[in-house]
């Protein structure tokens, strides 16, 4: 794109014109900086932070990598009264000074004397008159010189100027790039503080984490609480009722109709019949009521047990997947081998990813392994960690890594989350095998 | 019929116990955690009337969890013979366990039902019933998920995947009677036993475990009251429970759940 090319182009020459200017202004205010340096020195242990910073934020605004060395967010005073006690500060802020003084005083010769030089070559041919007489001399250096009273004489010495001028722009442009290179050189934390940023961020992070399970999990245990306590006891209490209401009218029922003796007579009356039509449609009623209120309880019930199985906290892992063993939808054998104490130490994260995981790993089996398959959960804890494996002699063929296998992946990452790893072998035609391993706790979780 | 009544929750404690009344059964007492129907069987049995039956509800104070259930199984434990019937919102085969595991197991009635079954009246109170009477009733949902468990565990005996090698713990305080099951072999031998059975004998014992009467039993699998006593003295045979064996229904269902739960 041309028009682009043009804008990067004119940006490059921008930046170029930018940083000249820059290194004149240095060299412009090369005389004052030094007459003001003896009260400067005298109070070094602001101005050097606060020339430092100048300095960054005039390379800063040139495009360079110069961050400011206060951090962010703080009182701009406190740092700097207690900036000269930190390391940075003869580290990076002492030598960005000198350095920056060293290059002001190049500035001051080059701008000065090449100026100088320049503007004479530039102006001496215009002024090149009989009674004002122009003399280039080489003769220290050649032996050679040459008078000159008309501009004809010494026109050549315009080109001459204009090269001159190009080289002392060159020179500080150079400049302006090396000062930019040594800003942002000395504006960089070093990396042990750096290393020491990314620890604090690391820990805060796995701190986050750690809270965040915790919600969850808090979140997990009142929803699992609010179910147990309202839907689920307001549904019994329902059935309950029903269950005597249908006892209620089937004593009516027994009870004679008024009109019993006529009814032995033979002659049953209209009312006697509908009465009793009526009181078997109403205990049809409630049993169908009473069904509709036990399939709730049921499948309340399973919701309950997805959100957070009773058995999982009140019994801990072992029992609950012997416990999951009846619920899968393929036979399934459990074997847990472990000590006693191992076996209570697994914490609470562990278990509750470990159950979950297990449960959905038969789920899938049962989904894909075919419909004869069948599946074996081994669960071996040892001080160390856990092994728990998930194994079914299905159809095979799971990829953890083709687009459509999710389940796999997420849980992966689950396992992941407690600093577990999930190892997946699955032959096409040869089973599937799913290796779970996790520490007791989870690193984030250790003291 | 004079019964114990454990729930926290007034509106189902207060219901059920309406519910019991209307029927005809006395409630000699209403309690709304663990450690108050401890001390108020401690109390009835001190006045030398203990009740026929406790009724409790797993989840209670004190801890919100399973304090029924422990509860439970403490009384059973010091007072042997005493009938408890515990309900629960779970289909948890190791509570069932741990409520059917104490050491002198076969002596007392034990039921443990869905919280919804009590919507059957006439179920609920035939369970009650007999409970009291020193049977034991497991909830029909529950024993169905027993015998799928249990068809795990036949699988494993025909050898398709070998069971792994070592001892089988459980992972908390009253481990003991899951770790036997491996451990002392007991459940093997029971499911030995079990695995004897025909499939026909496999779904009388279950019904056998839901409380059912022989003839109720006939009547719902369309048989003759014939046919299921034939079952049922074959059920004993095959489970080495003589005729001198006291109250074999009961025992016999005890290995049953044993094997499975």
């Amino acid at each position: 794109m041309p028009v682009q090319a043009d804008a990067g182009r004119a940006h490059r020459w921008g930046r170029r014109g930018m940083l000249v200017l820059i290194e004149l202004l240095h060299a412009v205010a090369f005389l004052p900086l030094v007459v003001a340096a003896i009260p400067l020195l005298l109070a070094f242990h602001l101005t050097l932070p606060l020339l430092a910073e100048a300095s960054r934020g005039l390379a800063r605004f040139t495009g360079a990598d110069a961050p400011s060395a206060a951090p962010p967010g703080k009182r701009r005073w406190a740092w700097l009264w207690g900036r000269v006690v930190q390391a940075d500060f003869w580290k990076q802020d002492v030598p960005l000074v000198l350095g920056g003084a060293v290059f002001s005083v190049i500035d001051f010769f080059v701008a000065g004397v090449g100026g100088i030089v320049v503007g004479i070559l530039a102006v001496g041919p215009f002024i090149a008159s009989p009674e004002q007489p122009l003399e280039v001399s080489l003769r220290d250096l050649v032996g050679w010189s040459y008078t000159a009273t008309s501009f004809g004489q010494v026109w050549w010495l315009e080109p001459i100027a204009l090269a001159g001028l190009i080289v002392l722009l060159g020179l500080l442009l150079a400049m302006g790039h090396l000062r930019c290179r040594m800003t942002a050189a000395l504006s960089r934390p070093d990396a042990e503080a750096r290393l020491a940023a990314l620890t604090a961020e690391v820990g805060h992070l796995a701190s986050g984490r750690a809270t965040l399970v915790d919600a969850f999990d808090a979140e997990r245990a009142r929803i699992e609480r609010e179910l147990h306590d309202g839907a689920q006891q307001r549904l019994v209490a329902a059935a309950m009722h029903l269950g005597t209401a249908e006892l209620h009218a089937g004593r009516l029922a027994e009870i004679d109709p008024p009109g019993g003796r006529e009814a032995d007579a033979g002659v049953i009356p209209d009312s006697a019949a509908r009465r009793a039509e009526s009181l078997a449609a109403l205990r049809a009623q409630v049993r169908s009521a009473q069904e509709e209120v036990e399939a709730s309880l049921r499948s309340l019930r399973e919701t309950v047990h997805g959100i957070r199985p009773a058995i999982l906290t009140e019994r801990g892992l072992a029992p609950a997947l012997q416990d999951l063993a009846g619920r899968a939808p393929l036979p399934t054998i459990v074997t847990v081998s472990g000590e006693d104490d191992d076996l209570g130490a697994v914490t609470s994260p562990v278990t509750t990813t470990v159950y979950f995981a297990v449960a959905e790993a038969l789920t899938n089996a049962a989904k894909y392994a075919g419909p004869t398959a069948r599946a074996r959960v081994e669960m071996s804890v040892t001080a160390g960690g856990l092994t728990v494996i998930v194994g079914d002699d299905g159809a095979g063929g799971a990829d953890p890594h083709s687009p459509g296998a999710t389940g796999l992946a997420g849980m992966t990452q689950r396992v992941e989350s407690i600093g577990g790893r999930l190892l997946i072998d699955s032959p096409p035609g040869g089973g599937t095998r799913l290796t779970l391993t996790a520490p007791l706790t989870p690193p984030w979780a250790r003291e | 019929m004079r019964i114990v009544l454990a729930d926290d929750a007034a509106l189902l404690r207060e219901g059920l116990a309406g519910l019991l009344a209307a029927a005809g059964y006395e409630v000699v007492a209403q309690v709304a955690d663990a450690d108050a129907l401890r001390e108020e069987v401690e109390r009835l049995a001190m006045a030398g009337a203990p009740p026929d039956v406790v009724v409790t509800d797993v989840r209670m104070p004190p801890t919100g969890t399973d304090d029924g259930l422990r509860a439970a199984i403490d009384l059973r434990a010091a007072y042997p013979g005493l009938p408890v019937v515990v309900l629960s919102a779970y289909v948890a085969g190791p509570y069932l366990r741990e409520l059917l595991d104490g050491p002198d197991a076969g002596a007392g009635g034990a039921g443990y039902l869905l919280k919804e079954r009590v919507g059957r009246v006439s179920d609920f109170l035939h369970s009650l019933d007999v409970v009291a009477a020193g049977g034991v009733v497991v909830d029909p949902e529950v024993l169905a998920r027993l015998m799928r468990a249990g068809s795990s565990s036949n699988f494993a005996g025909r050898g398709g995947l070998e069971p792994a090698q070592g001892a089988t713990h459980a992972a908390d305080g009253r481990r003991a009677g899951l770790a036997d099951r491996a451990d002392g072999g007991g459940r093997d031998v029971e499911g030995t036993a079990l695995a004897r059975l025909t499939p026909r004998e496999q779904e009388v014992l279950a019904l056998m475990a839901e409380g059912l009467s022989n003839s109720q039993v006939a009547e719902r699998l369309v048989v003759s009251d014939g046919a299921v006593a034939k079952h049922v003295a074959s059920i004993f045979a095959k489970l080495d429970l003589p005729p001198e064996e006291g109250n074999r229904r009961v025992r016999a269902v005890l290995t049953w759940l044993r094997a499975r739960a």
